[in-house]
């Protein structure tokens, strides 16, 4: 090699290094910014999941959190065994970034806070955490076909979100023939293969545990990326017939996205079912305390009413309580996790929606 | 289409190596160049494209006539094939829908090109052809504006005018779509027809030259009001496109975007809400409220200006500069030589040199100069808050011209501490002015001009907010300024600190980026 080619390979090198550093410094003083790795990889069923024993943290100006994912890639501290323990109910949670508890410690999770809600010293109730960030209801329907149904779960709850509209149409693992919900596509993992291939080396572990740029630049890419599919996803999915699209907070959701997402949660709800568990839906409110549940079809929302705690959501931001954070990811505050779990806990209380596992315990 | 959204990128990505392919080959070029423009300009509707068409249609007509000629059966047949065909593919691109909206009025063009012509061309006298031709061009320009953007405005004004006498017309509002960039390709349009009819001008033969200078993209929806005698050589000739040329047009694109998405959106952010209801905030709190929206329009408008000249020069070409540190100006002439150039310019060259210019004495100079800023305030749009802005900006310009403060502040002996001054002075009329523009009504601009003259509270407000987002802007601006009187020079610093200006220039679009995007203002106008 020339020393003219090595010495211009070295300039470039050189360049490369102060631009990374003119960018962290500048990130650092300007416009500081969470620091929020996704520790994920993906799963022999095709999609997601947690990568099983990582421990990484999140650190945002409000706070700084380490999660501990468990061997069977929930979070947790412990594993849980196949089998229900006797005299004990088990529930499995399935969503996303929001059911895993971004931005929470263990104990302020949804699923903690539901189980200590439910649990008395003579009948233990388990919440099995499958939420993964970035699941949306085929992903979690898959899952729980996958994995969650393993652990036999006495009730199955599972996260409707705004993003799910988006999420469901994405992922492209159903669609729809007419009004019949299809198998789509075998596997649906994005940006997994680089990421994995990413992860095996140090330096960018340190970037991406360390580097406000980066986790940036991380979650610019996502962010714009989505927008760009969601362009030509939309454009594809609607026709002269759907009519235009639907405004729901930031997002714009296609008539198409509406029905997908509404065959999907009907469909899991026949799947949980034919196992022998019951199912629900719990709707994580907007951030401007609406509902995207609202848009889905009414047959769908007769059929599934979700639990909600978007009325005691609303009770609580009168009084100027902060039921989500401002900054990082601007997930649930411990309050919001609190409230969500205590509407939980009311509609399984009230439609009795662990009576059989009692009976039998 | 914004120039910051994903289908701009995706239009942008696609067009432009088809507009490299093709750059050699100058016809084939500006066809390129129409079609991107149509695609970009029916983005936002597809309805209108059928209106731009007859716009160049009709002034590619006006222009030959204006110039003595009579139509050819050739050039009246391209406006005609060129508004039919456009006609069509907008009806195919909106699925057939709306028929008659759709068709109706292209018909009605398709007749009114051939009466025009028909009856123009039988006028033996070739000084009264030309007037005929350019009257109809400036009378139909006109009507369309007026149609589309103060049909509702003049209607309501005389209805309240004239209930107060106690007739009632009954006047209801129509729903009407103002199209876009309307009143800046009307404007450069006219001009152009002027210029031919004084004979500074040749028209063209040529159809697809004038379509591409009519319709070309970066600068159809918010000027610059480009003049034909800059643009049209530019396409007629291959434009050269050098590294250096994309250099610049890559840096002056990135520069317009940090002035509209940093500054601009993010001065929204403090500026709105004060607009929105003024009433019971503090004078800190109204003052900031202004300054920012006095700093917004500029980093909004300007922004989009330097963006347009970036991507003209991607492609070679050299669109005006339409801003140039107007607020570093001194004294209000100064400042219309550097604000929105290119609307000063035609202002001051159809329309105040039109009414008489300076050549009546110091009384009908300072008519000329009302009526020239109360008509520019206008056509800004159609609300009464336009016309006061236009008659302070006017008032401020007499009053400065009576007191002769240019002679006084730019004597050859002049000091950078009266520069400075004169500077202090003008700045906060400037902000008075623009609080008119942005408010609701007259009465909204009465009562934060009152509350912040009531001087309570004056270190209330967002002050570090506005300060964090406008210094910046000014920082690099104020060295620009220096740059004009001290030959300072970006080009000639060392490499790595141009190097890092630019990582930051990248790295402020990508973080300081205002969570609620605006569009562009002067989209309104």
């Amino acid at each position: 090699m020339s020393s003219s080619l090595l010495g211009r390979i070295a300039r470039i090198a050189a360049l490369a290094l102060w631009t990374a550093l003119v960018a962290e410094v500048f990130v650092r003083l300007v416009a500081p910014q969470a620091l929020m790795p996704r520790y994920v990889t993906g799963t022999p069923s095709g999609i997601r999941g947690n990568i099983p024993n990582a421990t990484y943290s999140h650190v945002t100006p409000e706070v700084d959190v380490t999660y501990r994912i468990n061997s069977q890639g929930m979070r947790d501290d412990r594993d849980y065994p196949p089998t229900t323990p006797p005299r004990t109910c088990r529930i499995a949670l399935f969503g996303d970034s929001y059911t895993i508890g971004y931005e929470l410690p263990l104990a302020a999770t949804y699923a903690k806070r539901l189980e200590a809600l439910l649990s008395r010293p003579d009948r233990p109730v388990e919440v099995l955490n499958f939420g993964v960030s970035g699941f949306g209801t085929a992903e979690n329907l898959r899952a729980y076909e996958s994995v969650g149904r393993r652990f036999h779960p006495d009730l199955v709850l599972m996260q409707w979100q705004v993003t799910d509209y988006d999420d469901n149409s994405r992922a492209g693992l159903y669609r729809l023939d007419g009004d019949h919900l299809v198998p789509g596509r075998a596997t649906y993992l994005p940006g997994v293969a680089v990421q994995d291939r990413l992860m095996r080396w140090r330096l960018y572990r340190l970037l991406t545990d360390h580097s406000q740029f980066y986790n940036f630049a991380r979650e610019q890419i996502g962010w714009r990326g989505k927008q760009l599919l969601a362009l030509f996803s939309k454009k594809q999915a609607a026709t002269a017939q759907d009519g235009g699209e639907v405004e729901n907070g930031d997002y714009a959701i296609s008539p198409a996205q509406i029905r997908l997402s509404g065959a999907l949660l009907l469909h899991a709800r026949d799947v949980v079912r034919g196992n022998g568990a019951q199912f629900a839906t719990f709707d994580i409110p907007n951030r401007d305390l609406t509902s995207s549940y609202a848009l889905l079809p009414t047959a769908v929302q007769q059929q599934l009413p979700p639990i909600s705690p978007l009325a005691d959501f609303r009770a609580a931001a009168a009084h100027g309580e902060h039921l989500f954070y401002t900054t990082g990811a601007r997930h649930f505050t411990p309050l919001g996790a609190d409230k969500m779990a205590r509407a939980m806990a009311h509609r399984i209380e009230q439609d009795r929606l662990l009576a059989s596992c009692r009976a039998a315990s | 289409m914004l120039f910051f959204t994903w289908p701009f990128a995706v239009f942008f990505a696609l067009f432009y190596p088809a507009f490299l392919m093709l750059r050699r080959r100058v016809r084939a070029r500006n066809v390129l160049l129409i079609v991107a423009a149509f695609i970009f300009y029916g983005w936002w509707d597809v309805r209108f494209t059928t209106l731009l068409a007859f716009t160049v249609g009709l002034d590619y007509l006006s222009a030959l006539g204006a110039a003595g000629r009579r139509i050819t059966r050739d050039q009246w047949a391209k406006s005609c094939l060129f508004l039919g065909g456009v006609g069509l593919a907008a009806l195919a691109a909106n699925h057939g829908r709306q028929l008659a909206l759709m068709t109706l009025p292209v018909l009605a063009a398709l007749l009114l090109y051939t009466a025009l012509t028909f009856t123009l061309n039988r006028i033996e006298d070739e000084t009264t052809r030309r007037r005929r031709w350019l009257h109809a061009c400036v009378i139909v320009n006109l009507a369309v504006l007026c149609f589309f953007k103060y049909m509702n405005f003049f209607g309501e004004s005389l209805d309240h005018a004239l209930s107060a006498l106690g007739v009632h017309l009954g006047y209801v509002s129509l729903a009407i779509i103002l199209p876009l960039g309307i009143s800046f390709h009307t404007f450069q349009s006219i001009g152009r027809t002027i210029d031919v009819s004084r004979g500074r001008l040749e028209p063209s033969d040529d159809f697809i030259e004038f379509a591409t200078f009519l319709t070309f993209f970066p600068q159809i929806l918010a000027g610059p009001i480009e003049r034909a005698s800059h643009m049209l050589p530019q396409f007629r000739h291959v434009q050269t496109i050098s590294w250096t040329l994309a250099r610049q047009g890559i840096l002056l694109f990135l520069w317009g975007l940090f002035k509209k998405q940093v500054v601009a959106d993010n001065l929204a952010v403090l500026a709105n809400p004060v607009f929105h209801a003024p009433h019971g905030l503090s004078s800190g709190e109204l003052l900031v409220g202004v300054l920012a929206f006095s700093v917004q329009i500029y980093g909004d408008f300007s922004g989009y200006s330097d963006m347009a000249r970036g991507l003209a020069a991607l492609m070679g070409f050299d669109l005006r500069i339409n801003f140039a540190l107007p607020y570093f100006s001194r004294t209000p002439s100064e400042f219309w030589r550097r604000w929105h150039i290119s609307l000063s310019q035609w202002l001051r060259d159809y329309l105040y040199i039109a009414l008489g210019g300076n050549r009546g004495g110091a009384w009908n100079t300072c008519r000329n100069l009302m009526l020239t800023m109360v008509l520019g305030g206008l056509w800004h749009g159609a609300a009464w808050t336009f016309i006061v802005w236009g008659f302070l900006h006017g008032l401020i310009l007499v009053l400065y011209r009576v007191a002769r403060v240019d002679d006084y502040v730019f004597r050859p002996d002049r000091t950078w501490l009266r520069g400075l001054a004169a500077w202090a002075v003008l700045m906060p009329l400037i902000a008075l002015t623009w609080t008119y523009f942005r408010a609701n009504g007259v009465e909204t601009g009465n009562a934060i001009v009152a509350g912040i003259l009531g001087l309570h509270g004056l270190a209330q407000g967002p002050w570090a907010s506005f300060a964090f987002y406008a210094l910046p802007l000014f920082a690099v601006e104020g060295a620009m300024r220096l740059a004009e009187d001290r030959s300072f020079a970006f080009v000639r610093l060392p490499f790595l600190l141009r190097y890092t200006a630019v990582v930051l220039l990248v790295l402020a679009n990508l973080v300081l980026v205002a969570s609620a995007g605006q569009q562009f203002i002067y989209f309104d106008f």
